[in-house]
């Protein structure tokens, strides 16, 4: 039965129209990565709407292939133009810039998309094969292992968002108490709606996402536009690199390709910092370290395996476990609720086929990737030379159109920019919408397990100590919250003290 | 200090407090997560509020230590809240004349008029381009996903 669904979901990817939307969503992204301001978390927001009326394999392909182009794509304008296109580029700008201006940006943009395409297939893999392993242990959780899990998903996420863990915790907890605007469903009372109808089915999570990922970009571009053009540097010498570079790089490659999955398992982090973790690493193992920040390839290769590897990690927990590990994944978590799909444990045995599509896609995105980076690389340039005020403007028109298109409603579209400027008001207090995001989709699974839990446990709170999983979630919950704050290096204080001693 | 932290925190304690006061008019089950969250929302504010207090002790303090001497920069250029506050007033006023002048009028007023404010695109650009904006937007979404948005204003269509 399991290697039947595996093949359904391979069956699933191989039509040509879902190859149509894997061949669209590279470029798209790589168009969105290249340019700085833009992100893919935004694009994936912006795309989500459209894929509502699309079979979900098509759809699933094309937001996973977007997520991959984007991650390549930011290389794109750290190379050029000194500025990273998207956050988990940033590490690349160290040796990327340095090779270009010494008239080896072909070589660079080269090393980059071939790095990206091994990381990312890597972990595509590492997807296929772990998820499994995972899905079979969370065949058994119940409601008390799901609500420990949700509970889990959003401490780990709010402690390790950027910013402090107060910050992190205060968005994600908003995201559930806004999640619970609506019609209780226990009982049909209707929860801070306050006589209004559009506010009986609770607030769409598409909206939200859409209003706090891409006004406040939208925002900050006119912000920050005061004209002054972007000079990209132009690509003089050959794209592909030779074998025997790449032979040099691999050992570099397949490190940070592991770097990237690793992390990505961690919700909460993301391609920023699996880049930098593997540029360091790349660093250390480098026998000479002084050509690191001066366009040692090296210096490229690392941080793009990574970030491109940390797409396929990233979703072994939102797949095997329903939480999603980042914001980028809790939007194709959004796509597979679109479709009636429910977050869980259950994605990979009640959901196998769709889960197996989505997983091939990712796989095949990777390929992809290659074929499509070497022939739109240079033509993406030309993207870069958008002015920033049209690019926000422009990104304001799509997301109106985009909030109106889920369900025909102006009231959405307003809730939208009011979720909008409430990002923009996050961004501007240093907290990440991430959180919030995670909380809006955990929210409704958080509150039903709890539910079910105090059923099953006569309202009686010891019920969650009664399952031994349950507790160790839980308790690695309350960890990953006191790591963060200071009554964690208060307890540690002692045993630096010794050691610094000895 | 960040003010807009501190605001925020301000907003949080409020928010947990509707939430709170809302759901005591609610049954038991369907209170008692809404009354969880707000709690957990209010304190976490209160700590942010907190936090942030602390900071502007510890700021003022090491400002009365000795005058702070500011860094060697890049002169940036300072940001424009006032084009970014008008601009987002031009996209609310968009969505409102949505259904009364048509998606095609209200969004070339939009553009035409936010393009205007922000006044760093040429002429030529922003007219190309969101020609070729509403005409990609035209395919997908109206033609394709066949969405139902009234495209021409409400007197003529």
């Amino acid at each position: 039965m399991e290697s039947s669904i595996v093949m359904t979901g391979l069956a699933n990817v191989l039509t040509l129209t879902n190859f149509a939307a894997i061949f669209g969503g590279i470029l798209l992204g790589l168009f969105v990565g290249a340019m700085p301001g833009l992100s893919a978390t935004m694009a994936l927001a912006l795309l989500l709407p459209l894929t509502f009326n699309m079979d979900t394999g098509t759809g699933l392909s094309m937001l996973a292939s977007l997520y991959v182009g984007a991650s390549y794509g930011g290389s794109i304008a750290a190379i050029l133009l000194r500025t990273p296109g998207t956050p988990s580029a940033a590490a690349t700008v160290l040796d990327g810039f340095p090779m270009s201006q010494q008239g080896q940006a072909g070589k660079a943009l080269g090393i980059s998309l071939f790095a990206s395409f091994i990381g990312g297939t890597i972990s595509g893999i590492a997807l296929l094969l772990a998820a499994p392993l995972l899905g079979s242990i969370v065949v058994e959780f119940g409601p008390l292992e799901l609500f420990a899990i949700a509970v889990l998903g959003i401490t780990i996420i709010g402690s390790l968002a950027q910013g402090s863990v107060i910050n992190g915790l205060f968005s994600g907890l908003v995201g559930l108490l806004i999640s619970t605007v609506g019609m209780d469903l226990t009982t049909g009372t209707p929860r801070m709606a306050f006589g209004n109808i559009n506010l009986f089915s609770g607030i769409s999570f598409t909206v939200a996402l859409i209003g706090l990922f891409s006004i406040p970009q939208a925002l900050s571009l006119i912000e920050n536009s005061h004209g002054a053009a972007k000079v990209a540097s132009r690509i003089t010498d050959r794209l592909i690199p030779k074998f025997s570079e790449l032979k040099t790089l691999m050992p570099n490659i397949l490190r940070s390709s592991g770097i990237g999955v690793v992390v990505g398992l961690i919700p909460g982090t993301g391609g920023d910092t699996a880049s930098w973790f593997a540029y360091n690493e790349a660093k250390r193992f480098a026998k000479d370290k002084s050509r690191f920040g001066n366009g040692d390839p090296a210096g490229v290769a690392a941080p793009e395996a990574a970030n491109n590897a940390v797409v396929g990690g990233a979703l072994i927990p939102t797949i095997a476990l329903g939480i999603p590990g980042s914001s980028a994944t809790a939007i194709l978590l959004g796509a597979l609720m679109v479709q009636g799909i429910l977050p869980g444990p259950n994605l990979l045995t009640d959901y196998g086929d769709v889960t197996y599509t989505l997983i091939w896609a990712v796989i095949f995105a990777n390929v992809g990737l290659l074929g499509v980076g070497l022939m739109f690389t240079k033509a993406s340039v030309a993207v870069t030379r958008i002015p920033d005020g049209f690019i926000a403007c422009a990104i304001i028109a799509l997301c109106i159109i985009g909030a109106y298109a889920i369900n025909n409603s102006l009231f959405e579209v307003g809730l939208m920019l009011g979720f909008g400027l409430f990002g923009y008001w996050l961004a501007k207090a240093g907290v990440s919408p991430a959180p919030m995001v995670i909380g809006l989709i955990l929210g409704p699974v958080m509150e039903n397990a709890f539910h079910q839990s105090m059923l099953i446990g006569n309202d009686d709170f010891r019920i969650f100590l009664s399952s031994p999983i349950a507790v160790v979630l839980l308790c690695i919950a309350v960890f990953s919250v006191l790591q963060a704050t200071p009554v964690f290096r208060w307890l540690l204080a002692p045993i630096r003290r010794r050691t610094r001693a000895a | 200090m960040n003010k807009n932290r501190l605001a925020l925190g301000l907003f949080g304690m409020a928010l947990a407090a509707t939430f709170f006061v809302n759901a005591q008019g609610y049954p038991e089950a369907a209170a008692q997560m809404p009354m969880i969250y707000s709690v957990m929302v209010g304190l976490l504010s209160l700590a942010m509020v907190c936090s942030e207090l602390r900071l502007r002790q510890v700021a003022s303090r090491r400002e009365a230590e000795g005058p702070v001497v500011p860094e060697e920069g890049e002169d940036r250029a300072s940001p424009r809240y006032a084009v970014t506050a008008a601009v987002f007033a031009l996209a609310v006023a968009y969505v409102a004349t949505i259904s009364t002048l048509g998606y095609l009028l209200s969004t070339t007023l939009f553009m035409a008029g936010a393009l205007v404010l922000i006044r760093t695109v040429s002429v030529r650009f922003s007219v190309i381009g969101s020609a070729v904006l509403m005409a990609v937007v035209c395919l997908v979404f109206i033609h394709f996903l066949g969405l139902a948005v009234p495209f021409l204003p409400s007197a003529i269509s």
